[in-house]
Order: C-alpha cells, then sequence, then structure tokens
C-alpha cells in the first residue's frame, strides 16, 4: 500500500504545480481524448515524446514516479492480454478456437498498451502535482456554466473537495484499526481468498462506523458555523489564469496539429 | 519477557521524496515486571516506538529483541502471532476497534485469533468485563449502544482478554471522566503488582508517571534524549525547562513554594510526598491529623 501513489499529491514548486489547476484538468482530458486520433507509428511516437517530455521536465523524483505507477501496469496487461488473442486480421501465426496470435492483433495490442500508459502516466501526474482542493476548485470552475441549467455546482464541489479532503484521514484511520485488530491477532496476509476477506470484516465494520459519526459531526460543526447550502460564496484560494496558461494551451494546439500531419 | 532495542531507526515512506524520519538510533532494555512511561511531545515518535514493540513496525536499520525473538527490516511478516499475544497493545481511541454484534464476542475475538476455544474465551469476557469495571448485563448488546467510557472499557477488556505478558498502552485514559481514569489506572497498577506484567505507558499525564512509573523514557523528535527514573527526570529543573515538559503538580506545587523562600528539604513527586514533606517542613514530623 505504501508504494501505491494514485492519488497522492506531492507538494512542490515545479512548473507543472504552477500550472493553473483548470489548465492542468481540462489539458488531461484534451490529451486523453487526442491519444484515440493517433493511428500510427509516427503518430504514437510523437504522443510518447509528449509525454516522457513533460513527465522528465516536471522534476519529479523519477525512481519514484515509475516505481509507484507499476502496480497499475499490471491491471493494462490483462486488457492487453485478451486484445492480443482476440484480434484476428491479416496474417495468422498461430490459432486455438477462438484465440488467435495475428499480425492485427499484435499490432492493435501494443497500441492499446500504448493508450492506456500515456493515459494512466498523464493522470498519475496530474494528481501528484495538483493539490485535492485544487482539483475541486478547478472542476467547480470548468463546470460553471452548468449554473445557468440549476445544476447545483456549489454543492457538488464542496461534496468533491470534502471527499477528497478525507481520503488521507481514511487512509490513516484504516492503518490504524488494522493495527489494533492485528495486535488483536488478526492476520490479513495470511490464507487463502475467503479467509483474507473475512480478516477484513473487523477494519470495515469500525471504520464505516467511524465514517458515519465523524460525517455527522462535520455536518454540525459546519451548520454551528453557519453554513447553508444556498448564497453566493465568495473564495479564500481565487485560480488565476496565468501567461503560462496560454503557452501550455498553445503547445497542445500545436501537438494536435502535428498529430494530425503525422496520422493516416 | 525483556525488550531491547539495539540502534533502532525507523523511516516512514523510505527511499521516497516524502520520506521522513520516526526514530533515530534508539538503544533501549525494559525488563520483565517493569512498569515504563514514555513520554514527550506530540510528534516526538511515542507511537512508532509503541508499534515496534510488538512487530506492527518493523525497524528500518537495528534490531528488536523481544525476548529471544529479533525484528529487523528482514523479519517474515508470518510467524509474527506469537509476539502479538504476548504483547497486549491498547491503542490511542481504543474504541474505533469494537465490531463485533455484542460486546462479549468483541472481547472473546482476540484470544480466538490465538486459539482459545469459543467457550473458554467467552469465559475468560465475563471475566475482563468485571475486571474492567462494567456490569455483566451489558455482555450482550451491541457495543455500539454504549457510551464512549463504557466503549473504551470494553476495548480494554478485549486487550487483557489476549492475557498478555507486556501490556502496552497508549493514552489509555485521553478522554475518560475523571473516575473510569481513576479506575482504569488503578487496574493496570494492579495487573502489574498481582500478575508481574511489564507495562509500558505512553501518556502526556505527568501524574500518572509519577504515581506508577518505575522507568522513564523521554523521546523528542525521534531519539531517545533521557532514561531514568521519574525523580531523576523530574527533579532536573534545567532538563525540564530546556525541553519544554510538564512535571507533576506535587513537583510543580513544592517548586513554587520554593521560590517563594520555603526551603523544602526534599522534592516530592506523588500528593502523599508532597503531603509528607510539607508536614516535616512544618512541624518537623510531629504534625498529626486530628
Amino acid at each position: 500500500m505504501n508504494k501505491m501513489i494514485l492519488g497522492r499529491y506531492l507538494p512542490g514548486d515545479t512548473w507543472l504545480h504552477r500550472l493553473d489547476p483548470r489548465t492542468k484538468i481540462s489539458i488531461s482530458f484534451y490529451f486523453i481524448v487526442i491519444i484515440f486520433f493517433a493511428n500510427n507509428v509516427l503518430s504514437y511516437a510523437l504522443l510518447l515524446a509528449f509525454t516522457f517530455g513533460v513527465i522528465f521536465s516536471s522534476g519529479i523524483n523519477q525512481k519514484f514516479f515509475f516505481n509507484g505507477v507499476r502496480p497499475l501496469f499490471l491491471l493494462i496487461l490483462i486488457t492487453v492480454f485478451f486484445q492480443l488473442f482476440l484480434t484476428r486480421g491479416g496474417h495468422i501465426y498461430w490459432s486455438f478456437g477462438p484465440f488467435a496470435l495475428s499480425q492485427y492483433g499484435i499490432r492493435s495490442s501494443i497500441y492499446v498498451f500504448l493508450r492506456f500508459m500515456m493515459i494512466i502516466l498523464m493522470s498519475t501526474l496530474l494528481m501528484l502535482t495538483t493539490a485535492p482542493l485544487m482539483i475541486a476548485d478547478a472542476i467547480e470552475s470548468l463546470l460553471s456554466p452548468l449554473k445557468r441549467i440549476h445544476f447545483p455546482i456549489d454543492q457538488i464541489a464542496l461534496m468533491i473537495s470534502l471527499a477528497l479532503r478525507f481520503v488521507p484521514t481514511l487512509m490513516d484511520e484504516t492503518i490504524t484499526i488494522m493495527n489494533a485488530q492485528r495486535a488483536r491477532g488478526v492476520d490479513f496476509s495470511d490464507g487463502g481468498l475467503i479467509k483474507r476477506i473475512k480478516a477484513m470484516i473487523p477494519v470495515l465494520i469500525p471504520l464505516f462506523v467511524n465514517t458515519f459519526s465523524r460525517a455527522g459531526d462535520l455536518g454540525t460543526a459546519m451548520e454551528s458555523r453557519g453554513y447553508s447550502g444556498e448564497g453566493e460564496r465568495t473564495r479564500y484560494r481565487k485560480l488565476t489564469w496565468a501567461r503560462r496558461d496560454n503557452i501550455a494551451w498553445a503547445v497542445m494546439l500545436l501537438l494536435t496539429g502535428l498529430l494530425f500531419i503525422l496520422r493516416n | 519477557m525483556d525488550i531491547e532495542f539495539q540502534n533502532v531507526s525507523y523511516i516512514y515512506d523510505a527511499n521516497t521524496p516524502i520520506a521522513s524520519v520516526g526514530l533515530k538510533n534508539i538503544n533501549l532494555t525494559i525488563k520483565q515486571g517493569t512498569y515504563a512511561a514514555i513520554i514527550g511531545h506530540t510528534g516526538s515518535g511515542k507511537s512508532t516506538l509503541l508499534q515496534h514493540l510488538n512487530a506492527l513496525l518493523k525497524p528500518t536499520t537495528g534490531k528488536v529483541k523481544i525476548e529471544d525473538r529479533e525484528i529487523t527490516a528482514q523479519t517474515n511478516n508470518k510467524r509474527l502471532k506469537e509476539i502479538r499475544h504476548r504483547v497486549g497493545i491498547v491503542f490511542q481511541f481504543a474504541e474505533h476497534q469494537l465490531f463485533e454484534e455484542t460486546v462479549g464476542k468483541d472481547i472473546a475475538f482476540g484470544p480466538q485469533n490465538f486459539g482459545v476455544s469459543e467457550s473458554d474465551s467467552l469465559d475468560l469476557a465475563h471475566q475482563m468485563l468485571a475486571k474492567v469495571g462494567l456490569s455483566d448485563e451489558l455482555f450482550n448488546i451491541s457495543p455500539f449502544d454504549l457510551s464512549g467510557g463504557q466503549m473504551r472499557r470494553v476495548a480494554i477488556a478485549g486487550v487483557l482478554a489476549l492475557q498478555p505478558e507486556v501490556l502496552v498502552l497508549d493514552e489509555p485514559t485521553a478522554g475518560l471522566d475523571p473516575q473510569s481514569r481513576k479506575d482504569m489506572m488503578a487496574l493496570f497498577a494492579q495487573l502489574h503488582q498481582e500478575q508481574g506484567i511489564t507495562i509500558i505507558l505512553v501518556t502526556h499525564q505527568m501524574e500518572d508517571v509519577a504515581n506508577f512509573a518505575e522507568q522513564v523514557y523521554v523521546l523528542e523528535q525521534g531519539q531517545l534524549i533521557r532514561t531514568g527514573h521519574p525523580e531523576d527526570v523530574f527533579f532536573d529543573e534545567t532538563f525540564i525547562q530546556q525541553h519544554q515538559l510538564g512535571v507533576p503538580q506535587a513537583t510543580s506545587f513544592a517548586l513554587s513554594l520554593r521560590q517563594r523562600g520555603l526551603k523544602l528539604p526534599s522534592l516530592p513527586l506523588t500528593e502523599a510526598d508532597l503531603v509528607q514533606a510539607l508536614t516535616t517542613y512544618f512541624g518537623k514530623g510531629s504534625v498529626k491529623h486530628e
């Protein structure tokens, strides 16, 4: 659990940290969309070069970063496996029942692998360099046009920021409760699947109970300080769109242009 | 069962950019049957140290010897159960560990994990419930229907039911009412005296240290900066001031008396000592209570 960096934030002062969170979120989504336009070796090479360029220039500890995303690659490999053996077309090297190893299969599995890899690397980078509350602020700001159709953006943003705020708290609490149960003889790493799932019950029940009571306390605390869902809210942290954000988007548009030149 | 730390260091998130030092080069020995207290400010490494006492954490470097078992960074996670059976830990806010349908089942949960039969463990649960001063009527109700103080007692009973040789207590009385606090501390003292259980108490209550502990360990920023009898530590005024530690009320009362010119022959640690010192001072030992 310690090695996982998905959803972790590393405070820092790199150019990626300084970018406006709205830029980072919108660019991440934009990038995920344009990944699907790549369709040959050159266009994939371009996107890969971009991805690694961003990672290396971000100043994040490389070893920590790549060790941290490694567990996620296992998930991709499962998808790739199906892609590899269930796609037919071109020259067929080997086949057995529904499974076949074909020219197209190999190519598309490599492409799928690269796509997933780039998406995971980019979104991990986004989470690592953006404080959770900034993400919530950015989502609120990006969704604000929906206010026109009376979509409750404020409440949703509050829910997101509360949820993000309590992730580390819940992680700590899980570890504390697991330790308490370990001290009472529970062995989480022993036995078969069923036994391990059963071993989680003494952790999950207190965790649920505490979470509900904490949510209740939080609600009371907010109400006692006069919070209500209605009303215009001003904010303490203001998001500011700077020149570097324009530059970032200009780079993205340039990348898109190049991509469309290189693709078939 | 002696516990010995040899050059123990612990680093959180080792080998990552967010690595932070938990413990730095700790050397200490806690002999069988000692009542030890660990004090220090928040974040000084008390809880980290405590998790080394039954191998919930393994030292990054150095080794922890628990009787004849050596725990180092390489120690396998299996076969630690025996240690956990013999070293019981009551964590801070222990009531958060309750999960069973009934109070009795929750207390019996620990012993059952260590192979005690169901009926034996339920017998144990009845005994422990009485020991922590709760009525047997609570045995079959849900632990979540209890008050906070009762829940804490049930959680403590759940650890006592393991019948450990070493009992580690992490601020066991924080948040309890004064009477419960007294009861619990008296219970731990009784276990220590009658059954020779080693007690390791982590606390901010200097009164508890003064009243019960035989040995004090002072931690600061992950380092052990002082070991000694409570008198040695609390009466060392320069040390206490330097590290901004508190002293027991009786000691601080006597110190202010001294400042105002009262020449007390010796410094007291507990209330009883203080009364003794004052009667000696004023009546040269001849004052009698009416």
